[in-house]
């Protein structure tokens, strides 16, 4: 095995019969796939047959960290789950960061499967090498922060890392997420897998050393790399992920009013410099990450008084300037219910908008919505169309049941929804930034900006291309796919990621340093297997390349105003990316793995298994 | 006769901090390049670029897509902008 970076075990949890028990992590499949992202998609191949629906006893959820998960190194919080989505029903990849992953590696694991369902509701403790199976009846209807706070308390630590799901996930809301020590497993609807297995929150605390391979030498790389995240993550830190909101908005980019448009003319109410003037209250971090990125917010008056949530950009933008509303206040109260009732922003950011068009087409009326006049630019809208998704009432339980059913029980609306495989969009608009668009397309969960890989840097800075040339965006969705990939299945956050010398030309030696193992010449291979590993998963699922393709907004209606006002992602302009894409990944024109480039990434194995 | 062209420049998000203000319209001698406008931001505000945690764009585009780079010439009515493009979001 690895001299460092590993616990070399893996705990499974069978909440049916309240049993578990420890399997030793495979030395093969770190060599092929590192950890974190790569593993959990191994699992998922190896054990969700693709008939298994999300709401079944037979789905799992597989935690799985990376090799410098709890290190000392700066941001060393994340770790990675894959479990089949409730909102796309195919396979679903996400990372997050918090204490959880830290403290599972020091509890001595470098994995968690959860599966089966209880007969009533149940919290889980990890002790070390122990778990214990508590009744969590008395918790139903608690929000997810009240649960991390219950799950601490029955684990008599404080430093647990926890996890929760909220009310919506209990009733199976589709875009419901898990709270991660005030991190999010945000996107697809982990937080209803776990709620339809009866799993109200898991606590975990270890005591184990995390073995490094060489000490010194992770000293050193952590001196070195806080010095640079001292300049490099300045920005970060002072302002957060919200100081892209004024920067996108400029670019004309942002969602507006249901993407109707992609410039918000009150971008000043909801931007970086409002945020700081008027509602913010300190900085809040990820276990050992000095960047401190998350920004605690409070509404000090007005309507929303006493509102308080830690906000970030998707979520103003897709709250915010997407339902049309330049209330930040009313932005904060809306994130505050969310992260209350275990939402994820950016999936209910696109539904209200979605709402707050169709009401004002005349397509929905008052009727549905009990009552609600969904307009855009009323945060009380806003409010109370998250209330009705999360207590599934009204057109509120018809968004609860995710895009794709929307899709099959209203095919006339369609031309208003903005996702891909069920997937809601992120807060960047494609006709703005082409790249985006592929990004979109061909992300392994659906439209995610991190999976499919964030593009603005390099079609704002490339000397090959700019932001609306279609040639060339093959092959940087490819690249930044495949570093997110490895990245994700390292254990660090990807603010950090230069810091420590993860670029597309890996080096620095940090992961030598952790685990003794040569991997850095690997790592974009590694990142390639992981990605073709998901397409193959995801081709038995019945993915292909008609679900690779972008709405009919996107495709077929110019910009109508603003800084990119005109332009379009036609599906003819969308092909020469997506063939040139399937190129540089040796897939077919269906967007299948050829058989050569399956054998070239050492995968057939999986593939006979 | 000496002509001038105006442009705008804005100065976006954590930019803004550095420079104090959101925007200004500055006035060049006709023929004037992008490389003008780098001297002017460094005399100012002593600004240096190319810097690794500022984009400079030019109608929505890096100056460095421009073909002639840093030798773009400018027109009446651009609009430059400087980003603290780093990463994802
Ligand atoms: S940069 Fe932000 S998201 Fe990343 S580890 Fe630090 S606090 Fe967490």
């Amino acid at each position: 095995m690895f001299a460092g970076g590993y616990m070399g075990k893996i705990l499974r949890i069978n909440v049916s019969a309240k049993k578990y028990h420890i399997e030793p992590l495979k030395e093969d499949e770190v060599l092929k796939l590192l950890g974190g992202r790569g593993l959990a998609a191994k699992r998922y191949y190896d054990e969700i047959d693709p008939d298994v629906k999300p709401f079944d006893a037979d789905n799992k959820i597989f935690f799985f960290t990376g090799p410098l998960t709890g290190l000392s190194l700066p941001s060393t919080t994340k770790f990675q789950l894959a479990t089949k989505s409730p909102e796309t029903g195919r396979y679903l990849c996400s990372n997050c960061g918090g204490n959880f992953g830290p403290q599972l590696k020091m509890a001595g694991f470098d994995g968690l499967i959860v599966e089966g369902r209880a007969s009533g509701w149940t919290y889980v403790i990890i002790k070390n090498d122990e778990v214990v199976f508590g009744d969590a009846h008395d918790w139903q209807g608690r929000t997810t922060t009240e649960t991390l706070q219950l799950l601490r308390e029955a684990m008599g630590e404080k430093k647990a890392g926890v996890m929760s799901i909220g009310p919506a996930a209990e009733r199976r809301v589709r875009i419901s997420y898990i709270n991660v020590d005030s991190r999010a497993f945000g996107r697809g609807g982990p937080g209803a897998v776990l709620g339809s297995k009866k799993v109200k929150g898991i606590a975990v605390f270890g005591t184990k050393k995390i073995p490094v391979a060489d000490e010194d030498s992770i000293d050193q790389i952590r001196k070195r790399a806080l010095e640079n995240l001292k300049t490099t993550r300045a920005n970060h830190t002072k302002y957060g992920t919200a100081q892209y909101i004024e920067v996108i908005n400029e670019l004309g980019a942002l969602p507006t009013r249901n993407f109707q448009t992609t410039y918000f003319e009150d971008g000043d109410q909801i931007d970086a410099q409002m945020m700081r003037q008027k509602y913010y209250v300190k900085n809040y971090a990820c276990y050992r990450c000095p960047v401190a990125c998350g920004k605690v917010l409070e509404v000090k008056d007005g309507p929303y008084t006493g509102a308080r949530a830690r906000v970030e950009f998707e979520t103003i933008g897709l709250l915010g300037p997407n339902c049309g509303v330049a209330d930040f206040g009313a932005v904060i109260k809306a994130n505050q219910l969310c992260d209350e009732m275990g939402l994820d922003t950016i999936s209910a950011g696109n539904a209200v908008a979605l709402a707050m068009e169709l009401y004002e087409r005349g397509i929905i009326d008052a009727s549905e919505t009990e009552n609600v006049e969904a307009r855009f630019g009323s945060g009380d809208a806003l409010i109370e169309m998250i209330r009705l998704i999360g207590e599934r009432r009204g057109i509120g339980n018809l968004f609860a049941k995710g895009m794709n059913h929307v899709v099959k029980k209203h095919p006339e609306w369609r031309q208003y929804i903005l996702s891909v495989k069920g997937m809601p969009f992120a807060a960047y608009d494609p006709r703005a930034f082409h790249g985006n668009g592929l990004t979109y397309g061909t992300s392994s969960r659906g439209a995610c900006h991190n999976v499919g890989g964030w593009t603005i840097r390099a079609e704002l800075q490339s000397g090959d291309y700019d932001r609306y040339a279609l040639e060339g965006k093959g092959e940087l969705v490819k690249t930044i796919q495949d570093n997110r990939a490895y990245v994700d299945s390292l254990g660090i956050c990807t603010v950090v990621r230069s810091a420590l010398g993860f670029s597309d030309n890996p080096k620095g030696g940090t992961l030598e340093a952790a685990t003794g193992h040569d991997f850095s010449p690997h790592l974009m291979e590694i990142g390639s297997r992981i990605y073709t590993l998901e397409r193959i998963i995801l081709n038995r699922e019945g993915i292909d390349r008609k679900d690779d393709l972008l709405p009919g907004r996107i495709t077929n209606e110019p910009i109508p105003s603003g800084p990119a006002k005109g332009h379009v992602l036609s599906q003819k302009m969308y092909d020469i990316m997506l063939d040139e894409y399937y190129d540089e990944r040796g897939w077919d024109q269906n967007g299948v793995p050829k058989p050569e480039i399956i054998e070239g990434l050492s995968l057939k194995a999986y593939l006979n298994s | 006769m000496n002509q001038t062209i105006k442009i705008q420049i804005k100065y976006l998000s954590t930019i803004r901090d550095q420079i104090g203000h959101k925007q200004e319209e500055i006035h060049f001698s006709k023929g004037a390049t992008l490389e003008d406008v780098r001297v002017w931001l460094n005399t100012h505000y002593s600004l240096s670029l190319p810097n690794s945690q500022i984009t400079p764009t030019l109608n929505g585009k890096g100056w460095s897509q421009y073909p002639l780079k840093l030798s773009t010439q400018l027109k009446e009515g651009d609009t430059v902008f400087l980003l603290p493009i780093v990463s994802g979001g």
